[in-house]
């Protein structure tokens, strides 16, 4: 009876520490893919950039792109008109004056080579490095910044060299010039791209943008896609917890009542009510510590197979490691503050009890 | 006995074992109710998959550019050799080849007087010369039942603040339309009217085409088109054949960058050679794969063959990958978690019912004494059991759904997405739960049966649990 108990008890345990750790480890592996296909930014499209601020600010993130609605890049403004070689370049904004702090002007500054840093005080252009080189520009010149149909915006300096990066634009203007451009192009706007510091901080960014009705863009499918893992892992968590501590109080109510009678007997010949709680005490943790331990080696294999299953489907490194401490604590209070509850119960009841009705009992 | 009196006896030996029975109740009460949970979970998160996920792969292809001849026009023969390869892959459903014409060079083939000119084959590679004038006056139209239709008067109206540049031409023209099945898996839905073509030298319309001119499908099915360039004809004598029902749509998505507007074209059938006198940019091979699995391996067959370039469709098609992996994983954890928690479930189920019958032993011992028949106390057992079952399954019934319906509202909150659960998925989910406990109803009446009602009448009634 006992052994019968002890494997419903493993079964349960097994599953809901593997759960837990994978519920720990298994989203951080799914996060990296997106990551590397860059699923992981928010576009969002704002008329002010300053509102971000107010919508986002109680997360962290950072700023990576900032172009314009019509066009992402900003091959539309032909800041080199005339000159052939420059056909299709593409530009983008620094947000110099309403996110001054950001990470996108930090990053920026960290890659100038020739000039003046861009800073919230002075606005102006700053071409690349192979752009420089084509083009035999330098600091200090002016140029015109002109519509596709000769309009002219206004006059722009240069008043930096860039490294160009992986993603690099051919040409930053700062906030200021975009604003000038903006009254030439009133149905155009900001198009912002994000990237969440916390992954998970997604999913909550999606909300509070779907609430405050802004207009943006995200890779849905795949966003969804892990949401829906996010949820299904949490969910089975939670399953796993309730089964567990439902049925363990079952299991324990069920063997305590089976021997209550024996426990009536041994009150009769002298066991103080101290004893029998420690036998009890003992039983259950028997039960259950063996029970536990059996299943944090079997859930340890489990847990490695399915790490080991991601790594291979998803193409990443999956690392073997030891438990989280969370898994390790979650599992033990949740069973041990079970076993106080079965054993409170027990003692509560049993003062109520006449010893010789409780022997009587057939 | 009569069926009437088993229930009877079993529901009157229930309300004696009230406190037991209540045990039982409570166990399978808990277990219900979790397993139901579960079930809805698990099912409403597949039935996201199956929704959302499906949709896109109707609609779901790669595309490739393969090589041609700067000078002849054909393919070159390791594009013709990649392709062919292509096509034979098991995982590739089919393939349709697209092609944009090329405008400069249809202006190095026509000049402005309309006449056909020799095409330069001294222009450096990726140099094209382009001329706004060209684009923006030369009528490249369609003669059809002695009037002429401008496609480019329409196009520039449906596209006024961009300019027609290198990278928009406002031309379709497809080498191969094979059958309706291909077309919806493009994402077109099917022919309005007429028929698929059949033949080099047959055409479909397409409906934005028809609108535009204020034209019926009776003025242009069956009849003999002419597409003219500059005046010229490129194509003379083409039957148009169907007219095609056109589905793009709006697409939001950052990274599905398809150039998805909306724009009259031509969707024409010709052979090789027909398809080798256009001046061709851009010209793509779709390539529809039968499912998101083989994804992977057109991505590997198109890395190993350097003659094909990525469109950007390949980003694409690594995310819809990723969407079926991530489904993929969620299925493998579902069976192993689900596996063990229903053998426990199981167990326990079946200790708690076991425990009531050796208490009953006793019980059904008298019965014997008195004249019952086994199969009379088998029926008893069923009734007893089915009663206790409906009693905990009324209980747990909205006890799941509640707890269904609080996950769901927290998921909601912490994450962007929302689960459904239509009707059909409830009963679909009782429906299992009603089967699974069936299941372990005829276990433990097996075992009952062997263990306990075949003793003789003075074992059953010395029997006490």
């Amino acid at each position: 009876m006992f052994l019968f108990y002890w494997a419903i008890l493993f079964l349960l345990l097994t599953g809901t520490i593997a759960v837990l750790e994978m519920n720990q480890k298994i989203p951080d592996m799914l996060e990296q893919p997106l990551h590397d296909m860059y699923a992981d930014r928010i576009i969002i499209y704002l008329e002010d950039a300053g509102i971000m601020k107010e919508v986002l600010g109680d997360f962290s993130y950072q700023t990576e792109f900032c172009g314009n609605r019509n066009g992402f890049w900003l091959d539309n403004l032909s800041v080199f008109q005339g000159n052939d070689e420059f056909w299709g370049i593409q530009g983008l904004i620094l947000l110099n004056h309403s996110l001054p702090d950001s990470s996108q002007l930090s990053e920026f500054n960290k890659s100038i080579m020739d000039g003046e840093l861009c800073s919230s005080q002075k606005g102006g252009l700053w071409i690349s490095e192979v752009m420089q080189k084509q083009s035999g520009f330098s600091c200090g010149d002016t140029l015109a910044f002109c519509l596709n149909d000769g309009t002219e915006v206004c006059d722009l300096t240069i008043l930096g060299v860039f490294a160009e990066g992986d993603r690099a634009p051919h040409y930053y203007i700062s906030e200021d010039v975009y604003q000038a451009y903006a009254r030439f192009a009133p149905e155009d706007s900001l198009a912002i791209t994000i990237i969440p510091e916390v992954f998970r901080d997604i999913f909550q960014m999606v909300s509070v943008l779907r609430e405050q009705g802004l207009e943006f863009i995200y890779s849905e499918e795949a966003i969804n896609a892990l949401s829906m893992a996010f949820i299904l892992f949490s969910a089975i968590v939670a399953v796993l917890l309730i089964s567990l501590f439902s049925i363990l109080t079952h299991l324990l109510q069920f063997y305590y009542n089976k021997r209550r009678r024996f426990f009536a007997v041994n009150a009769a010949l002298g066991l103080d009510s101290r004893s029998t709680a420690k036998i009890l005490i003992l039983t259950a943790e028997c039960l259950v510590l063996s029970a536990l331990t059996a299943a944090f080696i079997a859930a340890l294999f489990y847990v490695n197979a399915i790490r080991q299953y991601t790594g291979d489907l998803f193409e990443i490194t999956a690392k073997n490691s030891f438990y989280s401490l969370s898994t390790i604590l979650i599992t033990l209070i949740t069973v041990q503050a079970d076993v106080a509850l079965v054993l409170y119960t027990f003692f509560r009841r049993n003062k109520r009890i006449n010893i010789i009705d409780v022997i009587r009992e057939n | 006995m009569k069926r009437k009196d088993c229930m009877m006896v079993a529901w009157r030996d229930i309300r004696c074992k009230r406190k037991f029975c209540f045990q039982a109740v409570r166990g399978i009460f808990a277990i219900v109710s979790l397993l139901l949970f579960s079930l809805l979970i698990v099912r409403s998160i597949h039935l996201y998959y199956k929704n959302e996920v499906a949709e896109y792969q109707g609609y779901y292809s790669v595309f490739l550019w393969p090589e041609r001849d700067s000078g002849s026009g054909a393919l070159t023969e390791n594009s013709r050799q990649a392709m062919e390869l292509l096509a034979k892959q098991p995982f590739i459903e089919s393939t349709i080849y697209q092609g944009e014409l090329d405008l400069p060079a249809f202006e190095r083939l026509f000049n402005s007087n309309g006449e056909a000119q020799e095409p330069e084959s001294e222009l450096p590679e990726g140099v094209h010369s382009f001329n706004e004038e060209f684009i923006d006056t030369q009528k490249v139209s369609v003669e059809c039942g002695g009037k002429t239709y401008c496609f480019q008067e329409e196009a520039s109206s449906l596209h006024s603040k961009f300019r027609p540049t290198l990278y928009h031409a406002d031309y379709d023209i497809f080498s191969k339309v094979v059958t309706d099945a291909e077309l919806i898996l493009y994402g077109y839905s099917p022919l309005i009217s007429g028929r698929e073509p059949k033949q080099a030298g047959e055409a479909l319309l397409d409906e934005t085409f028809l609108s535009h001119f204020g034209l019926t499908e009776s003025d242009v099915l069956e009849e003999k088109l002419s597409v003219m360039v500059g005046g010229v004809p490129l194509f003379s004598d083409i039957t148009c054949v169907g007219i095609l029902r056109d589905a793009y749509l709006e697409n939001v998505d950052i990274f599905k960058r398809l150039s998805s507007y909306v724009s009259a074209c031509i969707w024409l059938s010709c052979d090789d050679t027909l398809f080798n006198t256009l001046p061709l940019r851009r010209e793509t091979v779709n390539a529809i794969p039968y499912d998101f699995e083989s994804v992977k391996e057109i991505n590997e067959f198109v890395k190993s063959n350097q003659t094909y370039m990525y469109s950007f469709d390949a980003e694409e098609a690594e995310i819809f990958l990723y969407v079926s992996k991530v489904k993929q994983l969620s299925n493998v954890v579902l069976f192993f978690v689900i596996f063990p928690i229903l053998i426990a479930l199981s167990l326990s189920l079946y200790s708690t019912l076991l425990e009531h019958i050796r208490e009953s032993v006793n019980s059904y011992g008298m019965l014997s004494a008195i004249g019952m028949d086994v199969r009379d106390k088998v029926r008893i057992f069923s009734y007893e059991f089915l009663i206790l079952y409906l009693l905990g399954f009324v209980a747990a019934l909205p006890v799941g759904a509640l707890l269904f319906y609080l996950t769901s509202n927290v998921m909601k909150n912490q994450f962007a997405s929302e689960m459904q659960m239509p009707l059909s998925l409830l009963f679909e989910c009782l429906g299992l739960v009603s089967l699974f406990v069936a299941a372990l109803t005829a276990l433990i009446t097996a075992s009952v049966l062997r263990r306990y009602f075949r003793l003789p009448i003075l074992e059953q009634l010395r029997h006490n649990g």
